[in-house]
């Protein structure tokens, strides 16, 4: 009974640890920044800066929007969940002022992006993350 | 068709369709039905429209209720294109679309952009996107700010600037350009005759400044701007109007037993006044301050603006609003107050202005309350209550007035909302 219920703990935490992916924001290891404050990657993220800190110019990455890295990422860096991040990008496209970032499916193909240009910026599945690319900000 | 900026806005976009990487097609949409307990007079969300809940019909679908239409092109890092039509119920009750915003957008370098064509006319917090209910806490914007003022678009340029200096990101605009909006005919027009043409309201010269400053979950946003402006209005102007009156010298009936003169030169006149008061070019100037506050699980946003100009103007005011809303999951419960006082004298020792000053107030002050309910992607339902109290002598919010009327009373709005993006 004891290993049963060991097992199913375990199993159990394995479970949440495939579910709980942790975030990081990744820029290209070409980018000569080595790290963002939260408020920078959050005026990245809803275009409000359309550069670095360092004057380079600067372009974010979305995974879709069904994923759960994507949810994660916006409830902890601007504590908005996706109908308020919708509303947002509502008022921002249709006031002609800016557009939501580009989407990419998966976190090994904003890595695979970033990597190659230091405009890029994008938010990954820390397992995901390469010598390629620096993490800058884990929210 | 006689807009000069029309052929050259077809022209930028042809060219930027001709090689545009990047097609997206959107919209947004209110399905809206509102009921206002004033059954003598109708209320509208917009000075533009001609009739609404109230007199004219109980619930009204229109008064909060369009359609808006969005094609964006991007052509490479520096170039883009945003055409957006909107449909909703307008001047001669037509819910035909008009194209709200046309313009290209060039980017020449990070954080620095210039647009030409059909702009957004952003004079307060959430001008450029007032018709998209999906993207606005209420059912439709505080009136007080919002409705008397039925300018969406400046038709000429604009420069925009982003920079951040740490947390803090600073956004400024400069535009110039000139809008033209049609109107409703006023009460006088449609006293003086059968199928009155429409109203119109001109701005020329249009000029701007903003500064926004975004810091943390913080926004402050400070507006100027002025243009020349003409109101032509066949009441207004006509032959039996007031100003037209005011610079007639000649003899006037008396109407009197003898031994009094059948007729006498008018006692009303003085060309003087209807210049001063008739609104053709004269200078008018909006300015607006708002702070916004969103930390998330709630939400509080405050604007104060004032319209002024040339002392000739009618109708000076300061308006403004305050709304606080949770965030509780799906749910928004949110409550608003709003004020708009008149600042230019309502009385006049002549009694032809006496007379239009009479019919022109349009001061009040309301609280609302509402919910908003996320209950599907893309999709919100709300429903607001507004406790509306008109200043005394003042019509508020109201037009069409019917006999027996009464101004400075209060009334209440009740509405519900769908609200979409797709």
């Amino acid at each position: 009974m004891k290993t049963m219920t060991a097992l199913a703990a375990f199993t159990l935490s394995l479970g949440l640890a495939l579910t709980a992916q942790a975030q990081v924001v990744i820029i290209s290891a070409k980018n000569p920044i080595s790290k963002l404050t939260k408020e920078q990657v959050s005026q990245i993220f809803l275009g409000q800066s359309k550069t670095f800190y360092t004057g380079g110019m600067a372009e974010p990455f979305d995974l879709a929007e069904a994923s759960d890295l994507r949810k994660g990422f916006y409830e902890k860096v601007l504590n908005k969940p996706p109908a308020q991040m919708k509303a947002y990008w509502a008022k921002m496209e249709f006031s002609g002022t800016a557009h939501p970032p580009k989407m990419l499916p998966t976190s090994a193909e904003v890595v695979m992006l970033v990597a190659e240009n230091p405009k890029y910026i994008g938010y990954v599945d820390a397992a995901a993350v390469n010598a390629s690319v620096k993490v800058v900000f884990t929210p | 068709m006689h807009n000069p900026w029309v052929p050259l806005l077809t022209l930028s976009l042809a060219a930027t369709c001709a090689t545009a990487q990047e097609f997206k097609f959107s919209g947004f949409g209110t399905l809206a039905a509102t009921q206002s307990s004033e059954k003598k007079a109708d209320f509208i969300s917009n000075f533009a429209q001609p009739n609404g809940p109230g007199f004219t019909r109980s619930p009204d679908f229109g008064v909060d209720s369009r359609l808006g239409g969005q094609v964006d092109l991007k052509m490479g890092e520096q170039f883009s294109a945003v055409v957006q039509a909107v449909a909703e119920h307008r001047y001669d009750n037509h819910y035909l679309p008009y194209l709200n915003m046309a313009l290209v957008k060039w980017e020449f370098s990070p954080g620095f952009s210039f647009r030409l064509g059909r702009l957004p006319y952003s004079a307060y917090l959430i001008s450029d996107y007032q018709k998209v209910g999906y993207a606005t806490p209420w059912v439709r914007p505080p009136v007080e700010v919002y409705q008397f003022n039925p300018l969406t678009s400046v038709d000429g340029v604009d420069f925009g600037w982003r920079h951040s200096f740490g947390d803090l990101a600073l956004a400024g605009q400069f535009a110039y350009g000139k809008t033209t909006v049609k109107l409703a005919p006023s009460a006088l027009a449609v006293a003086a005759g059968p199928n009155p043409p429409d109203a119109e309201f001109k701005g020329e010269g249009f000029t701007s400044v903003s500064l926004a400053a975004f810091y943390g979950h913080s926004t402050f946003r400070a507006f100027h701007g002025q243009m020349k402006g003409t109101y032509n209005d066949a009441g207004f102007d006509g032959p039996s109007g007031p100003f037209t009156f005011l610079r007639y010298s000649g003899p006037v009936p008396t109407h009197l037993p003898p031994p009094y003169p059948p007729f006498v030169p008018n006692p009303a006149y003085n060309p003087g006044l209807a210049d001063q008061y008739q609104i053709k070019k004269d200078k008018v100037v909006y300015d607006s301050v708002a702070f916004q506050y969103d930390p998330g699980n709630w939400f509080f946003m405050i604007e104060e603006t004032k319209k002024s100009g040339d002392e000739d103007m009618l109708l000076h005011f300061t308006a403004g609003y305050a709304t606080l809303g949770l965030r509780l999951g799906n749910w928004t419960p949110y409550a608003t107050a709003g004020w708009k006082h008149t600042t230019s004298p309502l009385t006049s020792p002549n009694p032809v202005i006496q007379a239009v000053l009479a019919q022109v107030d349009h001061a009040q002050s309301s609280v609302s309350a509402g919910l908003r309910w996320d209950f599907a992607t893309n999709l919100a339902l709300k429903a607001q209550y507004d406790r509306v109290k008109n200043a005394t002598g003042s019509f508020g919010a109201l037009t069409n007035a019917q006999p027996g009327f009464k101004t400075g009373e209060s009334y209440n709005l009740s509405t519900i909302a769908l609200e979409f993006v797709f």
